[in-house]
């Protein structure tokens, strides 16, 4: 009998705001990108659209001065993850060594070591910050989530691009199969910033995007997001869980994979369209009407696959799509992820 | 309360690769640890303006691999695990064409290989200068775990860990765990790292950083030396080792990981998280702290490391020979725990372990010191630990190979 | 603005002590600990680039800075030793 892991919560902040009711609410009603970043390009100035996601309402689980020297990219993994614990009706801070944490991010907390360039650039290498060179680290958002929630079990941060979110699931099916811990708090978290946009310009050009089309594969329409999207898991005990079954988990080589077929298939197509040509591909044989993408309710983030999953379930939850789905995200390099609910 | 771990099958230790600044590859790197050889070096690649030097254990040019000083700097970590993993390839009896033929993991521990520090491309953003996107594309093509795959055409699962300084360790041990999952056969499991400017100059303004040879477990420690290197182990079942008649190093039979939940960057002081790692890794081997041989230490020579575990060793293994081997390599951070899985298997095959270079007058905050010659051991098991910035701790506990 | 005052002012701002009213701490009290404005040995290395930064005074090591950072007061009189050096 394959192992499958039962999702007790969710908790989630992004450019629609936080929370399910404001996830549910971009569900129903869609959500576009809710704000506008400046970038200098050798061709003058630009304005990008994004998803830009605020961390602010972490201040009614944690005291805001045991936020002060923690930085966004922490903040808002830990809301999403006072959110999923909230939403699992657990205590927050939890105090407790059965819960591990696990959190997947593409590009860490890149603003943060932007920000000790800046003074390492602008001022010199004696002005480097230490609290901004600790919470650096990948692992800060892992660390952050640990201290403030005081959660002493197992931790581990993941970073693999868009592999992300299944590298993170796989590791978690590991530790509760095991019974290493009880429970996993789950996430994925990236952050935008104008180095980011920089690149998406140096990359894809003047031609800005304002709305992810994710099925029209051979255009470019990604729109950079931010965010975090969490899951607390516990190994299938009998008790229904309100968000359903994470049932398989697989890492496959794109050349040889068939996606499932009698499922609703979401694809992690977010606008780009390297990708996007590889997932028209892959899905060619597949019913469009078994298709559906989120990508264009939180942007494009490397561990987007997270938000898949969690929007999703929360759809399935409440009769939005049926419980039974598969997310399949896919990079660059020839490697997919097969994530299967019911 | 936590539950009980259920069981951890052992996980065969096949092959072993290591370059560092100790040593080019793994009996370079022994040879150097016994002889009590250290060499570190004010670096002239990676330099800072602060009023002091601090020595680094820099790679010299000649342990490097081809084309590594010539090409993109973010392409470095991965070059490095590379090359280890080919010499643990090499060593586990497998060519490219063999290896390919099995499900082959790869995961792999790093700082530096995953960050988005490239400084010479953000200054010039910063200044606008408009840099082009090519160091962003290697940036892209350069997480280590996707560089050894591609390099030896295997075509499985494959992540980096980004645990700060117990991602070697964490990685060697989530390896085995996919292992004993069955979502792989073989896995290529370590860690990789290299000296740049914002680690060093993230460290120094930590003031954690010694500007001598540093002096782990010494009274007069006053902090850590910066490293580079990479380490890689070849990780097999029992039932693939056997039908290769793969030749055994060790066995990986305990890995335990828990976290402070304390601070950003300072050890909880009473090593409550190491223990529990500790004591985990020792109950999914099956044995009491009395069999563990020796410990290698993560012993980084900071005030604050070394006294939580030198406190914790001082009740919890107050007999016990320990080292620590940063004194040879410096911290490499997400390599160090692989380089010490690495040089605990061999010292746990030889039954000796090395001076604790550095180390010169006891602490008095603690009971406990590490060997300050070479020591003969004798016992079938050895641990190594890794304390991380942030709070995690990683365990893993060796078997040796029984003997005939 | 005298040097106590603009030191308060970038404690409470570069380690964003949102909580720490300028006019009520005690000048001769403990900066770190108990009793102290609530800072940890982070904020005492941070401290360190932060008088670099806004006084051009260097702290050489911490065991300089323990001995510094007692009170407002010491450290204070320690920046009027040492600027414009």
């Amino acid at each position: 009998m394959t192992f499958r892991m039962a999702i007790r919560g969710i908790g989630l902040v992004a450019g629609f705001g936080c929370g399910n009711e404001a996830a549910l609410n971009a569900l129903h009603n869609g959500a576009a990108p809710n704000d506008v970043l400046s970038i200098q390009a050798s061709t003058g100035g630009i304005n990008y659209p994004v998803y830009q996601a605020d961390p602010a309402p972490l201040k009614d689980f944690v005291p805001s001065g045991q936020l002060r020297r923690v930085n966004k990219y922490s903040r808002l993994a830990a809301l999403a993850a006072c959110l999923a614990l909230q939403d699992a009706g657990r205590n927050i801070p939890c105090q407790c060594s059965d819960i591990a944490v696990i959190i997947a991010s593409g590009y860490g907390a890149s603003s943060t070591t932007f920000a000790f360039l800046d003074d390492v650039i602008l001022q010199g290498d004696s002005f480097a910050s230490p609290t901004l060179f600790s919470n650096s680290v990948h692992s800060a958002a892992t660390s952050n989530v640990t201290i403030l929630l005081q959660i002493s079990g197992p931790s581990l941060t993941v970073t693999q691009f868009e592999m992300s979110a299944v590298a993170a699931l796989l590791n978690a099916r590991i530790w509760l199969e095991e019974k290493r811990v009880d429970s996993v708090l789950l996430g994925g978290v990236d952050q935008i910033n104008q180095v980011l946009l920089y690149c998406y310009h140096g990359f894809f050009g003047d031609r800005i995007p304002h709305e992810i089309t994710p099925l029209r594969y051979d255009l470019q329409t990604a729109v950079p997001g931010e965010g975090a999207a969490f899951m607390l898991l516990t190994a299938d005990d009998g008790r229904i869980p309100p968000y359903g079954y994470i049932d398989m988990v697989s890492w496959e080589a794109f050349n040889n994979c068939t996606v499932p077929e009698d499922v609703l298939i979401i694809p992690g197509a977010d606008g780009h369209r390297t990708c996007g040509l590889h997932y028209r591909k892959l899905l060619k044989a597949v019913d469009p009407a078994n298709i559906k993408t989120f990508s264009q309710i939180y942007g494009c983030m490397p561990s987007g696959q997270m938000f898949d999953i969690a929007l999703a379930s929360i759809a399935a939850k409440n009769g939005l799509i049926p419980a039974s789905f598969c997310s399949v995200k896919l990079d660059a390099n020839g490697n997919l992820g097969l994530v299967h609910h019911s | 309360m936590t539950s009980a771990i259920n069981s951890f099958s052992d996980v065969q230790i096949t092959g072993i690769g290591c370059l560092c600044a100790a040593g080019a590859n793994v009996p370079q790197m022994m040879d150097n640890i016994y002889s009590g050889v250290r060499t570190p070096v004010v670096s002239e690649q990676v330099r800072a303006d602060h009023p002091e030097l601090y020595p680094m254990f820099e790679m010299p040019a000649s342990a490097v691999p081809d084309g590594y000083s010539e090409g993109p700097e973010t392409r470095r970590c991965g070059l490095l695990a590379i090359a280890a993993a080919s010499e643990a390839i090499n060593d586990a009896g497998f060519d490219m064409d063999s290896l390919k033929k099995f499900r082959v993991g790869v995961c792999i521990g790093t700082t530096v290989g995953n960050a988005m520090n490239n400084e010479s491309f953000y200054r010039d953003f910063l200044h606008n200068r408009f840099p082009p996107m090519d160091s962003i594309k290697a940036f892209r093509n350069a997480n280590p775990a996707d560089m050894v795959a591609r390099h030896f055409h295997l075509n499985g699962l494959r992540q980096c860990i980004a645990n700060a300084c117990s991602s070697g360790t964490v990685a060697i041990g989530q390896a085995a765990e996919w292992i004993n999952s069955g979502l792989c056969d073989i896995a290529l499991a370590g860690g990789s790292d290299i000296l740049c400017r914002v680690i060093y100059n993230g460290f120094v303004s930590l003031k954690i950083t010694d500007s001598q040879p540093c002096r782990p477990f010494d009274k007069n420690r006053r902090g850590l030396n910066l490293g580079e290197g990479a380490g890689m182990v070849v990780l097999e079942s029992s039932h693939t080792a056997t039908q290769r008649k793969a030749r055994i190093h060790a066995t990986l039979c305990g890995y335990g990981n828990y976290s402070d939940a304390y601070h950003i960057s300072a050890p909880m002081p009473d090593g409550v998280g190491l223990e529990m790692a500790i004591n985990t890794a020792l109950k999914q081997a099956k044995i009491g702290r009395d069999y563990i041989a020796f410990i290698n230490a993560h012993g980084t020579a900071t005030p604050e490391n070394d006294k939580v575990e030198g406190t914790l060793f001082s009740r919890i293994f107050p007999k016990t020979p320990f080292h620590s081997t940063k004194g040879y390599t410096g911290h490499t951070l997400g390599a160090a725990g692989a380089v010490e899985a690495v040089i605990t298997v061999e010292s746990l095959k030889r039954q000796m372990i090395a001076a604790s270079v550095g180390f010169q007058d006891p602490d008095p905050d603690f009971d406990v010191n590490p060997v300050m010659e070479n020591t003969p051991v004798q016992g079938d098991y050895a641990m190594s630990d890794s304390l991380a910035f942030g709070g995690n701790n990683a365990v893993l506990v060796f078997r040796r190979r029984a003997q005939a | 603005m005298d040097v106590k005052q603009r030191l308060k002012q970038v404690i409470i701002e570069d380690l964003a002590l949102e909580d720490v009213c300028i006019d009520t701490i005690d000048d001769d009290g403990p900066i770190f600990g108990e009793g102290g404005l609530g800072l940890d040995s982070l904020d005492a290395v941070e401290l360190v680039v932060i008088i670099q930064k806004h006084f051009g005074v260097q702290i050489k090591d911490m065991a300089k800075g323990r001995e510094v950072f007692q009170s407002l007061n010491t450290l204070t009189a320690y920046i009027q030793e040492n600027m414009g050096q």
